[in-house]
Protein backbone atom coordinates (compact mmCIF):
# COMPACT_ATOMS: atom_id res chain seq x y z
CA UNK A 1 0.00 0.00 0.00
CA UNK A 2 1.54 3.22 -0.90
CA UNK A 3 0.35 6.78 0.12
CA UNK A 4 -0.44 8.70 -2.88
CA UNK A 5 -0.98 11.81 -1.20
CA UNK A 6 2.20 12.05 0.19
CA UNK A 7 4.32 10.35 -2.61
CA UNK A 8 6.35 14.08 -2.97
CA UNK A 9 7.09 14.43 0.27
CA UNK A 10 8.35 10.78 0.77
CA UNK A 11 10.46 10.72 -2.15
CA UNK A 12 11.62 14.44 -1.11
CA UNK A 13 12.90 12.87 2.41
CA UNK A 14 14.65 9.97 0.99
CA UNK A 15 16.56 12.35 -0.86
CA UNK A 16 17.57 14.21 2.10
CA UNK A 17 17.66 11.53 4.50
CA UNK A 18 20.92 11.95 4.84
CA UNK A 19 21.59 15.31 5.38
CA UNK A 20 18.71 15.22 7.80
CA UNK A 21 20.27 12.65 9.27
CA UNK A 22 23.35 14.98 9.92
CA UNK A 23 21.80 17.63 11.21
CA UNK A 24 18.84 15.94 13.17
CA UNK A 25 19.32 12.75 13.88
CA UNK A 26 16.14 11.06 16.23
CA UNK A 27 14.46 14.52 15.34
CA UNK A 28 10.88 14.61 13.17
CA UNK A 29 10.78 16.30 10.16
CA UNK A 30 7.98 18.02 9.35
CA UNK A 31 7.64 17.71 5.35
CA UNK A 32 5.52 19.78 2.90
CA UNK A 33 5.64 19.11 -1.18
CA UNK A 34 9.58 19.12 -1.59
CA UNK A 35 10.36 21.27 1.37
CA UNK A 36 11.46 20.33 4.90
CA UNK A 37 9.26 22.89 6.87
CA UNK A 38 11.53 22.00 10.24
CA UNK A 39 12.70 19.54 12.68
CA UNK A 40 10.85 18.71 15.95
CA UNK A 41 11.80 16.71 18.62
CA UNK A 42 8.62 14.96 18.99
CA UNK A 43 5.80 13.63 16.23
CA UNK A 44 3.11 15.45 18.40
CA UNK A 45 5.15 18.58 17.96
CA UNK A 46 6.01 17.95 14.32
CA UNK A 47 2.01 17.74 14.11
CA UNK A 48 1.26 21.09 15.78
CA UNK A 49 3.22 22.59 13.34
CA UNK A 50 1.86 21.48 10.40
CA UNK A 51 -1.57 21.29 11.32
CA UNK A 52 -1.32 25.09 11.57
CA UNK A 53 0.34 25.97 8.80
CA UNK A 54 -0.96 23.46 6.56
CA UNK A 55 -4.65 23.03 7.83
CA UNK A 56 -6.91 20.15 6.50
CA UNK A 57 -4.30 19.03 4.37
CA UNK A 58 -1.84 15.93 4.32
CA UNK A 59 1.72 16.60 5.42
CA UNK A 60 4.92 14.01 6.08
CA UNK A 61 5.80 13.44 9.52
CA UNK A 62 8.61 11.61 9.75
CA UNK A 63 11.60 10.28 12.02
CA UNK A 64 14.72 10.97 10.99
CA UNK A 65 16.59 7.43 11.04
CA UNK A 66 18.93 5.57 8.85
CA UNK A 67 16.55 3.38 7.91
CA UNK A 68 12.98 3.20 9.00
CA UNK A 69 11.95 0.79 11.63
CA UNK A 70 9.41 -2.14 11.10
CA UNK A 71 6.40 -2.52 13.21
CA UNK A 72 5.47 -5.44 15.10
CA UNK A 73 1.66 -6.37 15.10
CA UNK A 74 1.85 -10.08 15.77
CA UNK A 75 -1.01 -11.10 17.01
CA UNK A 76 -2.97 -8.70 14.27
CA UNK A 77 -0.67 -10.04 11.42
CA UNK A 78 -0.92 -14.04 12.97
CA UNK A 79 -4.72 -13.46 12.92
CA UNK A 80 -4.53 -14.55 16.81
CA UNK A 81 -6.47 -11.66 16.96
CA UNK A 82 -9.66 -13.18 15.63
CA UNK A 83 -8.94 -16.17 17.32
CA UNK A 84 -12.22 -18.06 18.58
CA UNK A 85 -11.46 -19.64 21.84
CA UNK B 1 -2.95 8.82 39.86
CA UNK B 2 -6.65 7.75 39.02
CA UNK B 3 -7.17 4.93 38.27
CA UNK B 4 -9.89 3.13 35.79
CA UNK B 5 -11.25 -0.85 36.58
CA UNK B 6 -12.98 -2.42 33.48
CA UNK B 7 -14.49 -5.29 34.15
CA UNK B 8 -15.13 -6.70 30.30
CA UNK B 9 -19.17 -8.20 29.37
CA UNK B 10 -19.15 -10.47 27.03
CA UNK B 11 -22.36 -11.07 25.09
CA UNK B 12 -22.35 -14.68 22.96
CA UNK B 13 -25.26 -15.73 20.84
CA UNK B 14 -25.66 -19.40 20.01
CA UNK B 15 -27.25 -19.95 16.42
CA UNK B 16 -26.69 -24.01 16.78
CA UNK B 17 -29.19 -23.56 19.28
CA UNK B 18 -32.46 -21.49 20.12
CA UNK B 19 -30.19 -17.95 18.47
CA UNK B 20 -30.05 -16.61 22.41
CA UNK B 21 -27.85 -13.98 23.25
CA UNK B 22 -26.28 -14.84 26.24
CA UNK B 23 -23.91 -13.10 28.80
CA UNK B 24 -20.83 -15.12 29.45
CA UNK B 25 -19.69 -16.03 33.25
CA UNK B 26 -17.38 -12.94 34.19
CA UNK B 27 -14.46 -15.36 35.34
CA UNK B 28 -14.53 -16.15 31.70
CA UNK B 29 -14.81 -12.89 29.76
CA UNK B 30 -11.63 -11.62 30.33
CA UNK B 31 -10.15 -14.69 29.10
CA UNK B 32 -11.91 -15.01 26.32
CA UNK B 33 -12.34 -11.49 24.77
CA UNK B 34 -9.17 -10.11 26.42
CA UNK B 35 -8.39 -6.18 27.33
CA UNK B 36 -10.94 -4.29 25.44
CA UNK B 37 -12.64 -1.12 26.13
CA UNK B 38 -15.01 0.62 24.38
CA UNK B 39 -13.80 3.45 23.06
CA UNK B 40 -14.45 6.44 20.35
CA UNK B 41 -12.31 7.61 17.07
CA UNK B 42 -12.14 10.99 15.56
CA UNK B 43 -10.26 13.16 13.70
CA UNK B 44 -8.35 15.41 15.68
CA UNK B 45 -9.08 18.59 17.20
CA UNK B 46 -6.53 20.62 15.23
CA UNK B 47 -8.39 18.68 12.59
CA UNK B 48 -11.60 19.68 13.50
CA UNK B 49 -10.51 22.94 13.99
CA UNK B 50 -9.33 23.52 10.20
CA UNK B 51 -12.73 22.37 8.77
CA UNK B 52 -14.79 24.26 10.78
CA UNK B 53 -12.58 27.31 9.92
CA UNK B 54 -13.52 26.46 6.32
CA UNK B 55 -17.05 26.05 7.05
CA UNK B 56 -17.21 22.32 7.06
CA UNK B 57 -19.27 20.32 9.43
CA UNK B 58 -16.82 17.89 11.06
CA UNK B 59 -17.78 13.82 10.97
CA UNK B 60 -19.20 12.29 13.88
CA UNK B 61 -16.78 10.53 15.83
CA UNK B 62 -16.60 6.68 15.53
CA UNK B 63 -17.66 4.47 18.52
CA UNK B 64 -16.36 0.93 18.89
CA UNK B 65 -14.27 -1.50 20.67
CA UNK B 66 -10.09 -1.01 21.06
CA UNK B 67 -7.96 -3.92 22.45
CA UNK B 68 -5.23 -3.55 24.47
CA UNK B 69 -1.90 -5.38 22.24
CA UNK B 70 1.03 -5.24 24.27
CA UNK B 71 2.66 -7.17 21.36
CA UNK B 72 2.41 -4.42 19.08
CA UNK B 73 4.69 -1.73 19.07
CA UNK B 74 2.43 0.65 17.20
CA UNK B 75 -1.25 1.72 17.72
CA UNK B 76 -3.44 1.10 14.65
CA UNK B 77 -6.82 2.00 13.40
CA UNK B 78 -9.14 -0.03 11.09
CA UNK B 79 -8.89 1.58 7.52
CA UNK B 80 -12.59 1.91 7.28
CA UNK B 81 -12.86 4.40 9.70
CA UNK B 82 -10.42 6.37 8.56
CA UNK B 83 -12.05 6.59 5.35
CA UNK B 84 -15.24 8.00 7.25
CA UNK B 85 -13.33 10.23 8.84
CA UNK B 86 -11.80 12.10 5.71
CA UNK B 87 -8.30 12.06 7.60
CA UNK B 88 -5.32 13.40 5.95
CA UNK B 89 -2.12 11.04 6.52
CA UNK B 90 0.83 11.83 7.64
CA UNK B 91 3.02 9.60 6.99
CA UNK B 92 3.94 5.78 6.21
CA UNK B 93 5.36 3.05 8.03
CA UNK B 94 6.49 -0.52 7.60
CA UNK B 95 5.07 -3.52 9.09
CA UNK B 96 6.14 -7.01 8.79
CA UNK B 97 3.15 -10.24 8.63
CA UNK B 98 3.78 -13.64 7.64
CA UNK B 99 2.85 -12.28 3.85
CA UNK B 100 6.20 -10.32 4.07
CA UNK B 101 6.93 -6.92 4.41
CA UNK B 102 3.76 -3.96 4.25
CA UNK B 103 3.65 -0.23 4.07
CA UNK B 104 0.58 1.48 5.49
CA UNK B 105 -0.36 4.86 5.71
CA UNK B 106 -0.58 6.67 8.87
CA UNK B 107 -3.15 9.20 10.19
CA UNK B 108 -3.94 11.49 13.31
CA UNK B 109 -6.41 10.63 15.34
CA UNK B 110 -8.56 11.69 18.61
CA UNK B 111 -9.20 8.41 21.13
CA UNK B 112 -11.84 9.28 23.87
CA UNK B 113 -13.37 6.46 26.19
CA UNK B 114 -17.10 7.62 26.85
CA UNK B 115 -18.06 6.84 29.88
CA UNK B 116 -14.92 6.63 31.68
CA UNK B 117 -12.64 9.25 33.42
CA UNK B 118 -9.77 8.47 31.44
CA UNK B 119 -8.63 11.31 29.25
CA UNK B 120 -8.54 11.43 25.56
CA UNK B 121 -5.39 10.26 23.66
CA UNK B 122 -4.26 11.72 20.24
CA UNK B 123 -1.73 10.73 18.13
CA UNK B 124 -0.09 12.08 14.83
CA UNK B 125 0.15 8.64 13.30
CA UNK B 126 -1.92 5.65 14.07
CA UNK B 127 -1.14 2.86 11.27
CA UNK B 128 -4.25 2.03 9.04
CA UNK B 129 -4.91 -1.37 8.91
CA UNK B 130 -8.29 -3.26 8.07
CA UNK B 131 -9.34 -4.75 11.75
CA UNK B 132 -13.55 -5.36 10.57
CA UNK B 133 -13.24 -8.82 9.21
CA UNK B 134 -12.47 -10.81 12.74
CA UNK B 135 -15.34 -11.90 15.05
CA UNK B 136 -14.88 -8.62 16.88
CA UNK B 137 -15.00 -5.65 14.66
CA UNK B 138 -12.58 -3.47 16.58
CA UNK B 139 -11.67 -0.06 15.37
CA UNK B 140 -8.54 0.28 16.92
CA UNK B 141 -5.27 -1.85 18.14
CA UNK B 142 -4.21 -0.23 21.20
CA UNK B 143 -0.26 -0.47 20.95
CA UNK B 144 3.08 0.26 23.30
CA UNK B 145 3.57 3.89 21.58
CA UNK B 146 0.34 4.87 23.25
CA UNK B 147 0.67 2.14 26.41
CA UNK B 148 3.80 4.78 26.85
CA UNK B 149 1.41 7.29 28.72
CA UNK B 150 -0.45 5.22 31.40
CA UNK B 151 0.05 2.64 33.64
CA UNK B 152 -1.79 -0.87 32.89
CA UNK B 153 -2.73 -3.33 35.02
CA UNK B 154 -4.57 -6.71 33.65
CA UNK B 155 -5.90 -7.98 36.75
CA UNK B 156 -6.68 -11.52 36.35
CA UNK B 157 -8.06 -13.18 39.77
CA UNK B 158 -10.09 -9.81 40.01
CA UNK B 159 -11.18 -10.36 35.92
CA UNK B 160 -10.65 -6.73 35.16
CA UNK B 161 -8.09 -4.62 33.59
CA UNK B 162 -6.99 -1.28 35.12
CA UNK B 163 -5.97 2.26 33.71
CA UNK B 164 -3.93 4.79 35.53
CA UNK B 165 -3.44 7.96 33.65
Amino acid sequence: MSVPELAEEMKYFEQHRGELLQCAPGKFALIKGAECIGTFDSAENAYEEGARRFPGTAFLIQEILPEDPIQEMPTFYTGLLYADI
Amino acid sequence: MPIFESHIQVRVQRPESDGKVLMMPPQHALQHAGPILQVTVSPTKQHIDALISQGQTPPEAIPGFAIIDTGASMTAVDEDVCRRLGLQPTGSQKTAHAGGPDIRACYPIQVSFPGTPLPSFSTPRAMSVNLQFGKTPYILLFGRDLLARIKFVYNGPARRIELAF
